[in-house]
C-alpha cells in the first residue's frame, strides 16, 4: 500500500472519502480498525493470492505428494481456490498453469473489490486524515 | 491442427491483450495502489505486471466458454479440439478491441 509519497491522483476527491474526525484512530492500525470492511476481505484475498504464488514457486522443489509442512499448509489453503477455478478452466491446462490462473483470478477479485469500494465511496485516503 | 499451434495462437491473442488494450490505462492506475508495496513502489514494474494480468484475464475468460463445453460433452481427462477452439476463437473476439491499436504501436 502505498505510503504518504503514494500515488494520492489515484483516489477520488476528498469528499468522495468517509469524512474522519479528530477522534478516529490514527495510524495504520486505525486505518485498518477504520475501514475493517474493505482491509479484512482484501487481506483474506491477498493472502490466498501470494499464498498460490508460494505454491507454484514451490512446486519447482517439490514433488506433488511431498510430505512438507509448508507444501501441504500451501495446498489445504489453496485447494478450494484452485478447484473452483478448475471448474472454469479447459482441461488442457497444466497444474501450474491452474495455479497461476488462480492467482490471475484472485488479483482481478482484489481489483473488483477496490473497484467497488471506491465507487461507493468507502476506500480510505491514502496518506490522508485517516 | 496440431495443439500446440492451438496454444501459440491463444498465447499470441492474449498478448494483445496486454499493453495495446484500450482499457489498460484505468487498469494501470488502479493496480497501482494494489501492488506497490509488492513491487518496490515501481511504475514500470507495475505497468508491466498489470498488462500481463491483462493478457491473462483475456485468456482465462476465453476459457470459460471452453470449459463449459467440455463438461456438457462430458470430456474427463483433458479438452477436444473443439474446445481448444472455442478457446481460440474467444481470445481472438476479446484481442478485438486492441487490434487497432496493436497493428499501431505494436507490443
Amino acid at each position: 500500500m502505498a505510503g504518504a509519497s503514494g500515488p494520492r491522483f489515484l483516489f477520488g476527491p476528498t469528499g468522495a472519502i468517509r469524512p474522519t474526525g479528530p477522534d478516529d484512530l490514527e495510524g495504520l492500525v486505525g486505518t485498518f480498525l477504520s475501514y475493517w470492511y474493505y482491509y479484512l476481505p482484501d487481506y483474506v484475498l491477498a493472502v490466498l493470492m501470494y499464498t498460490v504464488l508460494g505454491r507454484a514457486a514451490l512446486s519447482l522443489f517439490l514433488d506433488a505428494d511431498s510430505q512438507n509442512y509448508i507444501w501441504r499448509f500451501f495446498c489445504r489453503l489453496t485447494d478450494p481456490v484452485i478447484s473452483a477455478v478448475g471448474m472454469v478452466t479447459p482441461k488442457a491446462a497444466a497444474p501450474v498453469v491452474l495455479w497461476l490462473f488462480s492467482f490471475v483470478w484472485l488479483f482481478w477479485a482484489r481489483f473488483a473489490l477496490r473497484i467497488a469500494y471506491g465507487a461507493a465511496g468507502l476506500l480510505p485516503a491514502i496518506g490522508g486524515a485517516s | 491442427m496440431s495443439r500446440n499451434h492451438y496454444f501459440i495462437g491463444i498465447a499470441f491473442f492474449g498478448m494483445i491483450n496486454g499493453l495495446p488494450s484500450p482499457i489498460f490505462e484505468p487498469v494501470f492506475l488502479y493496480t497501482l495502489p494494489l501492488l506497490w508495496g509488492p513491487l518496490f513502489g515501481s511504475p514500470v514494474l507495475i505497468a508491466y505486471v498489470a498488462a500481463l494480468m491483462l493478457s491473462t484475464a483475456a485468456v482465462i475468460l476465453a476459457g470459460i466458454p471452453a470449459a463449459i463445453y467440455e463438461r456438457y460433452v462430458g470430456a474427463k481427462d483433458d479438452s477436444t479440439d473443439r474446445s481448444l477452439w472455442i478457446w481460440l476463437v474467444g481470445t481472438a473476439l476479446l484481442a478485438i478491441p486492441a487490434a487497432g491499436n496493436f497493428l499501431r504501436f505494436g507490443v
